[in-house]
């Protein structure tokens, strides 16, 4: 009775293909990027009106753009940290397009996902952007500091290089906590902790990482979404983070035994790869995931009665469930990217590789 | 009238909600969302006109920026290049004071008597003080530098050579940790032919940024003039490594590298012309008054000469040669010497040289020509010698001879052979080897015959590859049309081998009438002899284009 709607309150085709979509802050504009046919890069400017699109700004790179975020970037300034097919990293200022306000080389390949943490819009600390490429490295870099990464994760000599697919930040809750997260095509999820400089926790869930998000960047690690391959999603309680494995079996799929220290929760959705994941700014405890066959899914994380319990003398942390609020197929193409508005609950922009891109609407999530 | 046909259907109202459930419960679901839809869109431009307010004050508020930690796992000096930067300790100090008035669990915890003690240490706050003084002070004595290094480019560009000197100087005074200010001093040095300087500074540059390619480019043309001719073919070496696209340095380092090896060779030269000379004077009688030599060091002057033939031929073992003269130097005075004017000397191949020596006829007086191969003193000395150098650097092609008719001697050359060989060479590897014996058979028919007999027809191809000239296509056809023919031999394969031959195409368009016919006589031998199949013969024909 009182489900949340999905509605595609503006569509809009272009002639390129879309890779990524990205709310400016603070404003009622949106940026969508990807490759044009001869395989360079466009990023487009969009202002909503009155219903309508407004195209305001729109510039070309000769490589297509892959992802975005404007994470990690001031509120004033507003630059978009892009990653494009050639590896580089760029930042560009809107209000002067003609050449990147930062650009560097940063991976030998593709650039798979990119996100942003801290300067004054999210988090507390440095602003920090996390690159992950297909050269099996991630990357973080600091726009201030031109051509080195401030911190590089990757496979040592001689080990395979795995494909990075997904990286996050989060637990930036005072200037020098700060995690990341990647995900990489066999499965394996790697969590580093940047103050220490360290692997904090590492699993493997089987199928290739195609998104990993934190439900909040600038708090204490509360919980991680993980889609994959094969239509998964997993969601992990990382409040407590048990020394050992022995955790209670909360699924029949996967055991606990494999994924180690950390409760969590999977579910098949979408009949189809999970390409996304995305949390609801105004409510941290819902989420959004694109699917392969073009469908998106709302969720829900409900908490348990007691979010840990003692085992052995040790707090162990318990799970709760996930419930689905919605789902509904926008396109027959997977959906590429999505993003919520940071400023108005309920309103978000999402791509796929149908070359469309839509404003959505999402009722009655203040009932949540 | 309907309510009350259905409430006689349904007796409980609980039934009729149950029946209605399904169709009305859907339309007010349907009309709610719609409801809900609407209200959000409005809201939707309501918040649009908000947003753009607020993002306008947003920009206002971008001077209001509170300062960001340090840069992640960077050192002290790269956060120095950040003046927006704040060291540690004034951030911990500034979080602090982010502590909003509301944040009511955050001031219970807040130690006021610890944050009375940090801002009363004093030493605390002098370090920090004087450390953002020093970091102020370093980032503007760089900016000075940099300020001097445009003026200088600027006099570089007008050509004031000393003026961009000076400012260069100030901006290394200013801050000596930038290779590009002592690489730009350089290039005024250079300009200014102060070449020691230029390589110093250099030098001071590379010391800094080793692999700075314009300092590397720089040292060399310095050492270049410094006539530090391996120092600076190594320079130009490492700057052509890390650019070859350079054309600048190309060049720079094509011309060092030819002086280098000039020098070389003329090392070798003068060496060897030295020699000659010593064994030279020895037998030489001088007019050392009326012609004196101010290169030559004086005592070689003293040393006592008489007319000593055989000393030379005995201190310099030329090998021996059968059936060849050993011409001696012979040794006349500048003022007896021929006034006649130079005559060209004909150039003629070895084989033809054979035993004459009428071909040396032509007298030539060598006075004024000087062989720039030779070292100069050499060549004035005597013309005698000359011969022999020429001889000795294996440079015949036009061979000057002296007042008297002479030839040097000859076994040097491989042109020159008096001698035929003894035997018929080995079967060839490849063109050069046939055409040195073929050479060396001097076209002895009766050797070549003996030659090509042992050679397989078929292998032409691979022996001459395309290196088969007309000349010995023609020599090679009329050994066949005299020797083959007459001693009964098959010519099929050769002729069949010839046509394979690359370009040999090319080659036929230039017979001559008397190959063409050597050609008939062979055709007409090899249907006799082989019993070449006419179709064959038709071919072939067509390939030597009869």
């Amino acid at each position: 009775m009182d489900k949340p709607q999905i509605i595609s309150h503006i569509e809009k085709s272009v002639n390129y293909s879309l890779f990524d979509c990205r709310w400016m802050p603070c404003s009622a504009k949106f940026v969508v990027m990807g490759s044009l046919p001869n395989s360079s890069g466009v990023i487009q400017l969009y202002e909503i009106s009155g219903g309508d699109l407004k195209l305001i700004k729109e510039f070309k790179s000769d490589k297509a753009f892959k992802c975005g975020t404007f994470g990690g970037s001031k509120l004033s300034s507003r630059l978009l940290a892009t990653g494009d097919f050639d590896g580089r990293l760029h930042l560009w200022d809107f209000e002067k397009p003609d050449s990147p306000a930062y650009s560097c080389k940063a991976h030998k390949e593709i650039i798979n996902c990119i996100d942003g943490v801290g300067g004054l819009s999210t988090g507390c600390g440095a602003p920090e952007i996390v690159t992950g490429s297909r050269d099996g490295s991630v990357k973080v870099w600091d726009p201030r500091q031109k051509d080195k990464p401030v911190a590089v994760m990757e496979p040592e000599e001689g080990e395979t290089k795995r494909d990075c697919w997904a990286v996050g930040f989060g637990n930036s809750y005072n200037s020098e906590e700060r995690i990341v997260c990647a995900g990489y095509d066999n499965g394996d999820i790697k969590m580093f902790d940047l103050k220490t400089m360290s692997l904090r926790w590492e699993t493997n869930i089987k199928n290739g990482v195609c998104c990993l998000e934190f439900d909040r960047r600038d708090i204490k690690i509360n919980k991680l979404v993980a889609t994959t391959l094969e239509s998964k999603v997993l969601v992990f309680d990382m409040r407590t983070q048990h020394s050992k494995d022995g955790f209670p079996h909360l699924t029949e799929k996967l055991s606990n035994h494999e994924l180690g220290f950390f409760p969590f929760w999977t579910f098949q959705a979408h009949k189809s790869t999970v390409w996304l994941c995305r949390h609801l700014p105004q409510n941290r405890e819902i989420f959004m995931t694109g699917g392969g066959s073009g469908s998106l899914c709302l969720w829900k994380y409900n908490y348990p009665d007691k979010r840990t319990k003692m085992l052995d003398g040790e707090e162990v942390g318990v799970i709760g469930n996930l419930s689905l609020l919605q789902n509904s197929t926008l396109s027959t193409q997977p959906i590429s990217g999505f993003d919520w508005s940071p400023d108005k609950q309920g309103l978000a922009v999402c791509t796929s590789f149908d070359q469309t891109f839509r404003v959505l609407i999402v009722t009655k999530l203040n009932l949540f | 009238m309907s309510i009350r046909t259905e409430k006689r259907l349904f007796n409980t109202p609980n039934q009729i909600f149950k029946a209605m459930n399904p169709s009305i419960e859907l339309q007010k679901q349907i009309k709610d969302n719609a409801e809900d839809v609407r209200k959000f869109v409005s809201d939707l431009s309501n918040w649009e006109e908000e947003m753009k307010r607020k993002e306008s004050t947003a920009r206002a508020a971008a001077s209001k920026e509170s300062s960001l930690p340090p840069v992640r796992n960077s050192s002290v000096k790269q956060d120095l290049n950040n003046s927006k930067t704040a060291n540690p300790l004034g951030d911990s100090r500034s979080a602090k004071k982010r502590i909003s008035s509301n944040d009511y669990a955050a001031w219970e915890k807040f130690d006021v008597e610890k944050a009375c003690e940090e801002i009363d240490d004093p030493s605390l706050k002098k370090k920090s003080e004087s450390d953002k003084d020093k970091i102020i002070r370093e980032n503007q004595l760089r900016d000075e530098a940099n300020e001097e290094k445009e003026k200088g480019n600027q006099f570089v560009k007008k050509e004031k050579w000393d003026n961009a000197i000076e400012c260069y100087s100030k901006a290394i005074k200013c801050f000596s940790q930038d290779a590009i200010f002592y690489c730009n001093r350089a290039l005024c040095y250079l300009k200014k032919k102060d070449y020691r300087a230029a390589e110093t500074d250099c030098t001071s540059a590379l010391t800094l940024d080793g692999s700075y390619v314009k300092a590397l480019h720089r040292r060399g043309l310095a050492r270049k003039e410094l006539s530090q001719l391996d120092e600076a073919l190594e320079d130009l070496k490492r700057a052509f490594d890390l650019e070859p696209n350079n054309t600048a340095i190309a060049r720079d380092f094509n011309s060092v590298k030819m002086k280098v090896d000039q020098i070389r060779i003329n090392t070798i030269l003068i060496q060897e012309a030295q020699r000659l000379e010593t064994e030279a004077e020895v037998m030489m009688d001088i007019g050392s008054d009326k012609n004196p030599d101010p290169i030559l060091p004086a005592k070689k002057h003293r040393i006592p000469t008489t007319t000593k033939k055989d000393t030379s031929s005995n201190s310099i073992t030329w090998p021996t040669v059968e059936n060849s003269v050993v011409i001696e130097p012979v040794i006349i005075p500048p003022h007896k010497r021929s006034k006649k004017p130079l005559v060209r000397v004909q150039v003629q191949e070895s084989a033809n040289i054979g035993a004459t020596t009428s071909s040396f006829e032509a007298v030539t007086s060598a006075t004024d020509t000087s062989n720039k191969t030779n070292s100069q003193h050499a060549t004035k000395k005597n013309l005698e010698l000359k011969t022999k150098c020429e001889v000795k650097s294996d440079a015949p092609s036009v061979i000057q001879s002296g007042a008297s008719s002479s030839t040097p001697p000859t076994s040097k050359s491989p042109y020159v052979t008096s001698s035929l060989p003894k035997e018929v060479p080995p079967i060839p590897k490849n063109s050069v080897q046939f055409l040195g014996a073929w050479r060396q058979m001097n076209l002895n028919k009766e050797m070549c015959f003996q030659y090509l007999k042992k050679i397989n027809g078929q292998d032409f191809p691979k022996i001459f590859q395309d290196s088969l000239d007309g000349n010995i296509l023609s020599q090679i056809l009329s050994v066949l049309a005299t020797e083959f023919v007459a001693a009964n031999e098959p010519v099929l394969a050769y002729l069949q081998g010839l046509t394979q031959v690359r370009r040999f195409r090319t080659l036929t368009l230039f017979l001559s009438q008397s190959d063409k016919s050597n050609m008939e006589v062979l055709f007409k031998h090899t249907q006799n002899l082989e019993k070449t199949p006419t179709d064959v013969l038709e071919n072939l024909k067509k390939e030597y284009e009869l």
